[in-house]
């Protein structure tokens, strides 16, 4: 999971630390997540190395990541 | 070993340290509130500290609300006190007065119907008694302290998706510095510790501190549960979401930044002072106005608030230093903030490097510097109700007096 540091565009090319490059598949705003790599339907998700929740449904590299497609693990799914 | 930082400040009879000197206008009950804010107008440095309680409250209700008044009374920015009462109420004026007394500060109360002149005469009495205390409280001369007395607040609201990265971890940096300067951090806001838990209770002091701050949050869930209530749909808020956060955890794990990585010695109920030195957790759920209001009736001092949306809060008696890191947010409310963190997002400065604007910035006010909230006015002030709603716990766990 990466934090946008700026507003990035739909389509802007994002070069990773080890040299591997990911397109977004949506505008990500400043202060937003999107994923570096892809996360099935409810397998856990990670920032600061801890889970953040789980996902609602498969989430693809260079997708922006919110409460649209992860839910809360202590929630049960509710929110 | 480096010198511990020190401030100058107003020597307490109960050894605490001010770093203001202020005069607390306190009604006792709600009847008394506008009483209290026309007498406190109308003399400088005095506050109006009001509710909506007094009148016929109950159990531990009663308890918190009048913890709360109390303790805001003896914190070390207060110099002395005057509570106003109406004459009815069940809180009565003579009894926080009296608890007040056993400090050695200063303190005075009436009731307005024992007083002739109905407002005009209770406002008139009541100046005149603040304008005595405020001419004494001139005469308390600063003294250097170190920081092992100050009390710090280390609070969040209006978070977005930078604050967990950017703004709360140089606030950790600035609260562990106070820590090892023998001081005293208090965090509260236990909704928002909620996916995180697990990682304070790792880092209690002893094994019991941990367990009652597991404890604390899963009898706060089951007892609102059991009312049909769950208080985590709250978290994110809407504005959390726009900003970024997608979950309670997410929001926690930034919230917790703030604590940095000292031990943590326990949780303590709203209402109560502080029990100790070092790094502590506040039972309140992250409501900022009553939490700020929390911290205050705690000890704390002064307070470091950071905000990735923005917010102007300030508080009655702490003086609150807004932190934000959002570029956006950091022009748009400029007027609002004290510390710009935005350089760390734009990439010419670091957490490390914020960490020690913030605490240069702690230090200024510490000696007197105002904070925006304070020039602007933001002295709001809110006593939290919701142990009704939590009797189980607190029954457990309050000391009573």
């Amino acid at each position: 999971m990466a934090t946008a540091l700026a507003n990035l565009d739909k389509g802007e090319a994002i070069k990773l630390d080890d040299g591997t490059q990911l397109t977004l598949n949506k505008a990500v705003e400043l202060g937003h997540k999107f994923a570096l790599k892809k996360i099935l339907k409810d397998e856990k998700v990670i920032k600061y190395g801890e889970i953040i929740g789980l996902a609602r449904k498969d989430i693809m590299p260079g997708d922006k990541v919110n409460e649209n497609n992860i839910r809360s693990q202590d929630l049960g799914g509710k929110s | 070993m480096a010198k511990i930082q020190e401030f100058m400040g107003y020597p307490r009879p109960d050894g605490t340290a001010g770093i203001r000197n202020k005069i607390a206008v306190i009604s006792s009950v709600e009847c008394s509130a506008v009483i209290a804010k026309k007498i406190a107008e109308k003399v400088d440095n005095a506050v109006a500290i009001t509710h909506t309680g007094g009148c016929g409250q109950l159990g531990m209700d009663f308890q918190v609300t009048i913890n709360t008044l109390v303790n805001l009374a003896l914190n070390p920015n207060v110099f002395g006190t005057l509570v106003v009462g109406l004459g009815c109420e069940n809180m009565t004026s003579e009894m926080i007065r009296k608890r007040i007394e056993k400090s050695s500060k200063p303190v005075q109360s009436f009731d307005m119907q024992d007083v002739k002149g109905g407002t005009p005469g209770a406002i008139e009495k009541g100046v005149a008694i603040v304008k005595k205390m405020a001419e004494d409280a001139a005469k308390i001369k600063k003294e250097p302290f170190d920081f092992s007395k100050l009390v710090l607040g280390i609070k969040c609201g209006g978070s977005d998706g930078l604050s967990g990265v950017t703004s709360n971890p140089a606030v950790g940096i600035v609260s562990d510095r106070v820590v090892s300067s023998g001081g005293t951090s208090i965090m509260p806001e236990f909704t928002e510790w909620v996916g995180g838990e697990h990682l304070l209770a790792k880092r209690a002091a002893t094994p019991e501190a941990g367990q009652r701050i597991l404890d604390g949050i899963n009898m706060f869930i089951s007892e609102m549960l059991n009312k049909g209530l769950d208080f985590r749909v709250t978290q994110p808020t809407l504005g959390n979401k726009k900003g970024g956060l997608s979950t309670i955890e997410e929001k926690s794990l930034g919230t917790i930044a703030k604590t940095g990585k000292a031990p943590i010695q326990g949780l303590f109920l709203y209402s109560e002072k502080v029990p100790g030195k070092g790094m502590w957790l506040l039972f309140e759920p992250g409501h900022d106005i009553e939490a700020m209001t929390g911290l205050a009736a705690a000890g704390a001092q002064a307070i470091l608030f950071t905000t990735g949306r923005g917010s102007p809060c300030g508080n009655i008696l702490a003086p609150v230093i807004k932190i934000c890191a959002n570029p956006e947010t950091s022009d748009f409310m400029a007027e609002n903030l004290d510390v710009d963190a935005s350089t760390i997002v734009k990439g010419t400065q670091t957490v490390e490097d914020i960490g020690e604007l913030i605490w240069h910035k702690l230090v200024a006010v510490t000696n007197g510097e105002k904070t925006k909230a304070e020039l602007l006015g933001h002295n709001e002030m809110a006593i939290w109700r919701g142990p009704e709603l939590t009797l189980g716990y607190f029954e457990k766990f309050a000391k009573r007096e």
